[in-house]
């Protein structure tokens, strides 16, 4: 098959390679994770061509790579995963998005539905009321300067000293919450200014705080060490660093653009400047980096506790932590070291994941002690109509994706496109004829994020188990949920 | 010296972004005509009035990185100062050889919640597929917006 002049050919089930030989810049394989309706779903869109720009990066190890949920972005593929060698390979703000460390967390309550449906509607309201949601939302969470700076360098420590999570919940989190080596130093005034007052804020297009419930179980015993079952009410959060990270890759790439030039990097697209992990320019971007993925960690956090609140006010019961905890939260924008086995000897790279998910198996080292024996959870959320996806870790991400696994549903039409589709308010009473409660601050949201505008997360998730990038554990389904 | 007020623009469709064109006579113009094209997403020019003028100076190594700082300006102004340009009059001729700067003087006014409806979150303009073409006497630019 061709797409454009690169030539995709399909080397087994689920998976679609774009030989190194298409492109003589290419310095290794492509390799998506498809099956046929995601494939006809691209639309012929450039994403192939973006994994194929990824490969004709210095220090690549291993293909590039891109998850079933691809589709395209700038620069990388959103859904591309690459990961460069240590001491030979680059650091692409481009590879991690401006949106760094946007993810997703999902906590698990002591609620069924027979309980919280007849106060759904309430619940909703409240949870609209209490997080900012929607353009320039602000306010949730004063903090003093110095303390703004505490949260950059700590992460989900700061939360749990001020009582906003637990100790566990800190555990159940990528990278515990915090990655070490951030450097406010790194992060200009102007990404201060930005990001300062919207700690704790949802933001605006496909963010999202959804109460959901657990639909059906297909690895009981997976679930059980999750603490998920069928009929429990579960909360699911989707945001990231807000303002913040957006300045910071705005920042930095002007930076990387010279540092390309500098470094003899040849850039296929600008939004891919990169500079050597060893160098000055690499090592500043990766500690601003950190700041940014340490705040959007204490962001989801605070959405975390806000909702804790409402929910427990509006049940009418007392506070239960015991019973409201993290199931996990992981990144999905991002770039990190990490020791991955290549041609069977151990490696550090620094793998990007730009719209992917970690996805590690049972008795990996970084799990937390309570998931050591069945692997990390997965968050897949899906649209707003149909499921989202707990999954998890398989042993066969180690070899095939460095540990990925996809993000979400992954978009099939344009925004301006689902704004034809259905108005705002048609799509708010289309999903409340189901039973789904929507508040969103803007109607053109709700048009332009209606289900119909996301590919079908059932076939993201067939395709990743298929490949064995992770295993389905439950799927959830909305109740209802707040937007910006 | 440039300084736009028509609808010189278009919006394209570009997966979950948007990719936006624009043109004019020169390569300020353009950019005058993107910058409204850029603000006309967020809030309606119609809504915006010239009350104030803010002058804003943006550096780049080259014409594609001054052209995407000044755009980025806008957006931070926007949602960080809480600011709103409505017109644009661009000073300083970005294609000069010697030239680093790009200066401007805007017009409009401070965001007021009240009249102004702010409707997307536009995190920056990226350098993915930008193009400056000229042909005819019509200089284009075109970039894709992070939404």
């Amino acid at each position: 098959m061709k797409s454009g002049a690169l030539t995709i050919e399909q080397i087994g089930p689920f998976r679609y390679r774009i030989p190194r030989s298409s492109r003589p810049d290419m310095n290794t394989d492509g390799m998506m994770f498809l099956n046929d309706a995601l494939l006809a779903a691209m639309h012929g869109d450039e994403s192939p061509a973006q994994v194929a720009n990824v490969a004709t990066l210095p220090g690549i190890v291993g293909n590039s790579l891109a998850m079933p949920d691809m589709h395209w972005g700038y620069g990388f593929p959103i859904g591309g995963v690459a990961a460069f060698d240590a001491q030979n390979g680059v650091i692409s703000p481009g590879g991690v998005g401006y949106d760094i460390n946007c993810g997703v967390s999902l906590t698990r309550t002591a609620f069924t539905l027979a309980e919280v449906k007849p106060r759904l509607s309430k619940l909703i309201d409240r949870m609209f009321e209490h997080i900012p949601t929607g353009v320039g939302s602000h306010g949730a969470l004063k903090v003093t300067k110095p303390e703004f700076e505490h949260v950059l360098t700590s992460g989900a420590r700061w939360a749990v000293e001020r009582g906003m999570a637990s100790e566990e919940d800190r555990l159940h989190m990528e990278e515990e919450g915090c990655l070490d080596g951030a450097d406010p130093h790194q992060v200009s005034e102007r990404a201060r200014e930005r990001g300062f007052d919207q700690l704790g804020t949802l933001g605006a297009g496909n963010h999202f705080v959804e109460v959901q419930v657990v639909k059906k179980v297909f690895d009981e015993k997976t679930a059980a060490a999750f603490g998920l079952f069928e009929g429990q009410i579960c909360i699911m959060v989707h945001s990231g660093s807000r303002g913040f990270g957006y300045q910071i890759c705005t920042d930095y790439l002007p930076v990387m653009n010279k540092a390309a030039d500098k470094y003899g990097i040849a850039l296929v697209d600008r939004q891919l400047a990169c500079a050597p992990l060893t160098s000055e320019e690499g090592k500043n971007y990766l500690a601003a980096m950190k700041c940014a993925a340490n705040f959007a960690w204490v962001n989801r956090l605070t959405m975390h506790h806000h909702a804790r609140h409402v929910l427990t006010d509006v049940m009418d019961t007392r506070e239960e932590r015991g019973a409201y905890r993290l199931v996990y939260d992981v990144c999905h924008n991002i770039a990190k070291f990490e020791e991955h086995k290549v041609d069977g000897k151990p490696r550090r790279v620094c793998v990007h994941r730009k719209g992917a998910t970690r996805s590690l198996p049972p008795n990996h080292p970084l799990l937390p002690p309570a998931y050591r024996h069945v692997g990390q959870p997965v968050l897949i959320p899906g649209d707003m109509g149909r499921a989202s996806w707990v999954m998890v870790g398989d042993e066969n991400a180690l070899t095939e994706s460095f540990g990925s696994a996809p993000h979400g549903a992954g978009r099939l039409l344009s925004r301006h496109a689902g704004a034809k589709l259905m108005r705002g308010e048609e799509v708010r009473q289309m999903l409340a004829r189901r039973g789904i409660i929507v508040q969103a601050r803007s109607k053109a949201t709700l048009a332009e994020e209606q289900p119909d505008v996301y590919k079908n997360v059932d076939e993201v998730v067939n395709v990743a188990a298929g490949v064995g990038l992770a295993k389905p554990v439950a799927r959830l389904e909305p109740l209802g949920g707040i937007k910006g | 010296m440039s300084d736009a007020l028509a609808t010189s623009y278009r919006i394209e469709d570009h997966s979950g972004d948007f990719k936006l064109e624009a043109w004019g006579r020169d390569c300020l113009e353009a950019l005058a005509s993107a910058s409204q094209g850029l603000v006309q997403q967020i809030v309606s020019l119609d809504q915006i009035e010239e009350r104030e003028q803010l002058p804003v100076t943006v550096r780049g190594d080259d014409q594609a990185e001054r052209l995407i700082a000044f755009l980025n300006e806008l957006l931070y102004l926007v949602y960080t100062r809480h600011w709103l340009p409505r017109r644009v009059k661009l000073l300083r001729q970005c294609s000069q050889k010697d030239c680093t700067e790009l200066e401007a003087v805007l017009t409009g006014e401070p965001l007021d919640a009240a009249r102004h409806e702010v409707k997307y979150d536009i995190k920056a303009v990226t350098y993915h597929n930008f193009q400056i073409r000229e042909e005819g006497g019509i200089t284009t630019l075109e970039f894709v917006c992070d939404l």
